[in-house]
């Protein structure tokens, strides 16, 4: 009688969780869908049309008229990398975690 | 007779016997036979009656710009259906069709209309995802909703004959949806399940995973939308002002042969499309012209001849001839394209004058088997290899083979009696522009997939012209642009080399001369080129030179793309204006 009793819970449990992993499953399925509607959605957000019409309508902007050209005697620094010595790596409080150990150089 | 009694019935007990045992045998030889011999076959029977299989559609990849912004993309969508004959009573299918003409926001008379036959008919086909995975989930009796995809374009008709389109299948049916099937398809997988006698999975049962989905590539363009739109707005205003039949822009990066915008017209629309129509008017819309149309390419075709001359120092920019009128060759009068003569010429003031009998001049001091080698190597008469399918090869027709006769040296030295594609026009002036070297015009950057991605490399074709060669060549094409006879073309602040071309087009027995192809290609800026403009408008009718109807299209194109692409002007400070 136990044992009838123990095989009738496994078997129970075991559609249990069969069912569990189908919804799951179902739901996974889903959430991939709305991934790609939700891609789908910031392309069509992102279309040219849809920004001139924004920048015409909404911000009253006008396309440029004119293009301003100027030559920098500076010449540009490789990569486009931050001048050494002018952006601290860390800031005041960061070199003194780093000096006490609590955070990594 | 008791003796022959006993003997009957032990004679009809052997041939009991016997018979039973024989059926015991074809018992037995028969289970071997289903259990052993045809068990495949039974089973599979068996399995089919209570395991069901369900594909699992892989989503098609998306097709990107240059800088990763989709051009087509696919989204799950519901395929609506009703079963009429589901409904017990009226009353229950007015109840269905209200609830469903609810959710789907479609008038009620219009599903009575479709459901009055009674048979099995599909309502809706593309409805929302959430819409239809809401009705799905009601149950209703006799609605089928069914999980499909559809593929939607975000930047609207954007590069429709490059892009292509596919069908109700989801299977590319023409363009790069085509060419590049097996990648942004991908493939889809297979799950097997036990089914109850309703159809329905069992949880419990086997769930087998017969083939794992994989999912189509994504394929990364080498078109930029910007310039791509830029290009396609450009040549409908040109097509509307000149009234043309047709028209191609193609920009090219000429240090890569990266494609950066290419259209044609006439086309057709990507979001409206009519797949049952098959009139060839409306096929012929779905070609993309600028790999697959021929044209003669009139006097653009100049910078060749003048290559084939350069070259080796036969001629040298500052070499002159005297060009003293009209000139016959084989029987054919030959003239310049406005009647005009100008004695003593240079070689840069053929190109600038556009001088037909100057042009003829050339191709013969250069001899008709090097000028036909040189045609060649710049890649006419032979595919591109962009890997788009469809591409014309173009007719050249050389010295020594059957059908080339002495007088197409002279007609095919300003570009007429041969035949050309847009894209080997593009590519062939990009060699030029890039100090000689011929590259291989691609369309495809990347492919991107979840096992990694494929990067497409500059392919370098041959070198046609020498790099002293393609750098007196494009000094000539720069006075030629900037002191010839097409200030259309110029570029405030920029500066610009290129040729212009006016060709009749070919008739029965000759040319018509009431209407051209007018055409411009050139690049900018000189001397370090970074942007390659082919343009070519179809029968203009208010104007027919490339001068004036093409060159002004290069140079509002040049003004707008090289800020964009922050290619700096040529001076060092200054101001450009619009």
């Amino acid at each position: 009688m136990g044992v009838a009793f123990l095989l009738l819970l496994q078997v129970s449990r075991a559609a249990a969780v069969g069912y569990q992993v189908q919804q799951l499953q179902q739901a996974k399925n889903d959430v991939e869908r709305q991934t790609y509607l939700l891609e789908a959605e910031m392309a069509s957000l992102q279309s040219l049309d849809r920004i001139e019409r924004e920048a015409r309508t909404r911000l009253k902007m006008q396309p440029a008229q004119r293009f301003f050209f100027v030559t920098v005697d500076q010449p540009s620094r490789e990569g486009g990398q931050p001048p050494v010595g002018e952006v601290p790596a860390h800031p005041w409080w960061g070199s003194i975690l780093v000096a006490l150990g609590m955070r990594g150089d | 007779m008791a003796a022959a009694s006993f003997g009957i019935a032990r004679w009809r007990l052997i041939a009991l016997g016997l018979l039973l045992a024989a059926a015991t045998i074809g018992i037995v030889l028969r289970l071997a036979q289903l259990q052993l011999f045809d068990y495949t076959e039974y089973r599979t029977e068996a399995q089919s009656s209570h395991e069901g299989q369900l594909a699992v559609q892989a989503q098609r990849g998306t097709i990107r710009d240059r800088n990763g912004f989709p051009l087509a993309v696919s989204v799950p969508v519901y395929q609506v259906a009703l079963h009429p004959r589901a409904w017990a009573t009226s009353e229950a299918a007015d109840r269905v069709r209200q609830i469903v003409a609810a959710r789907l926001s479609v008038p009620l008379e219009r599903l009575e209309a479709a459901t009055a036959p009674g048979r099995w008919v599909v309502v809706q086909p593309n409805v929302p995802y959430n819409i239809g995975r809401g009705l799905g989930a009601l149950a209703l009796p006799g609605v089928e909703t069914t999980l499909v995809s559809m593929r939607t374009y975000p930047e609207g008709n954007l590069a429709a004959p490059l892009l292509g389109f596919v069908g109700a299948d989801q299977e590319g049916l023409s363009g790069l949806e085509a060419d590049f099937q097996r990648e942004l398809a991908g493939m889809a997988g297979a799950l097997a399940f036990e089914r109850d006698g309703f159809g329905q999975p069992i949880p419990i049962g086997d769930h087998k995973l017969l083939r794992l989905y994989e999912a189509g590539q994504d394929l990364v363009l080498t078109l930029d939308r910007y310039l791509q739109r830029l290009v396609e707005r450009t040549l409908d205003e040109a097509m509307t002002k000149h009234k043309a039949s047709g028209g191609t822009i193609i920009m090219m990066d000429p240090r890569t042969g990266e494609v950066l915008a290419m259209a044609s017209r006439p086309t057709y629309d990507l979001t409206k499309l009519d797949l049952v129509s098959t009139a060839p008017q409306q096929v012929a819309q779905y070609r993309n012209r600028a790999i697959t149309d021929l044209y003669e390419p009139g006097s653009v075709f100049k910078i060749i001849t003048m290559a084939s001359a350069i070259d080796g120092g036969i001629v040298t920019p500052s070499t002159t001839y005297y060009d003293g009128g009209p000139i016959v060759r084989y029987g054919w009068t030959i003239n310049t394209w406005n009647g005009g003569h100008y004695g003593t010429q240079t070689m840069t003031d053929i190109l600038r004058t556009s001088n037909n009998i100057g042009a003829v001049w050339v191709a013969e001091r250069a001899g008709a088997d090097r000028f036909y080698r040189y045609v060649r190597a710049f890649g006419f008469g032979q595919p591109t290899g962009i890997g788009l399918s469809g591409e014309a090869s173009g007719r050249i027709r050389a010295s020594g083979e059957d059908d080339w006769k002495p007088i197409d040296l002279a007609t095919n030295s300003f570009g007429q009696g041969l035949s050309v594609t847009p894209i080997q026009m593009a590519a062939a002036i990009s060699a030029v522009a890039n100090g000689g070297t011929l590259l291989r015009p691609t369309i495809v950057k990347e492919l991107r997939g979840a096992q990694g991605s494929r990067a497409f490399q500059p392919v370098l074709v041959r070198r046609p012209l020498t790099e002293k060669g393609a750098a007196l060549l494009q000094e000539m094409l720069n006075v030629t642009a900037e002191k010839g006879g097409s200030p259309l073309a110029m570029v405030p602040g920029y500066h610009i080399a290129g040729k212009t071309g006016t060709a009749d087009l070919p008739a029965v027995g000759g040319y018509n001369r009431s209407t051209t192809i007018a055409s411009y290609g050139g690049f900018a800026p000189y001397p370090v080129p970074r942007l390659v403009v082919v343009v070519k408008i179809d029968e203009p009718k208010d104007q027919i030179y490339g001068s004036l109807v093409a060159a002004p299209i290069f140079s509002s194109l040049m003004r707008q793309a090289l800020p964009y692409l922050g290619i700096p002007p040529s001076e060092p400070v200054r101001i450009a204006k619009q």
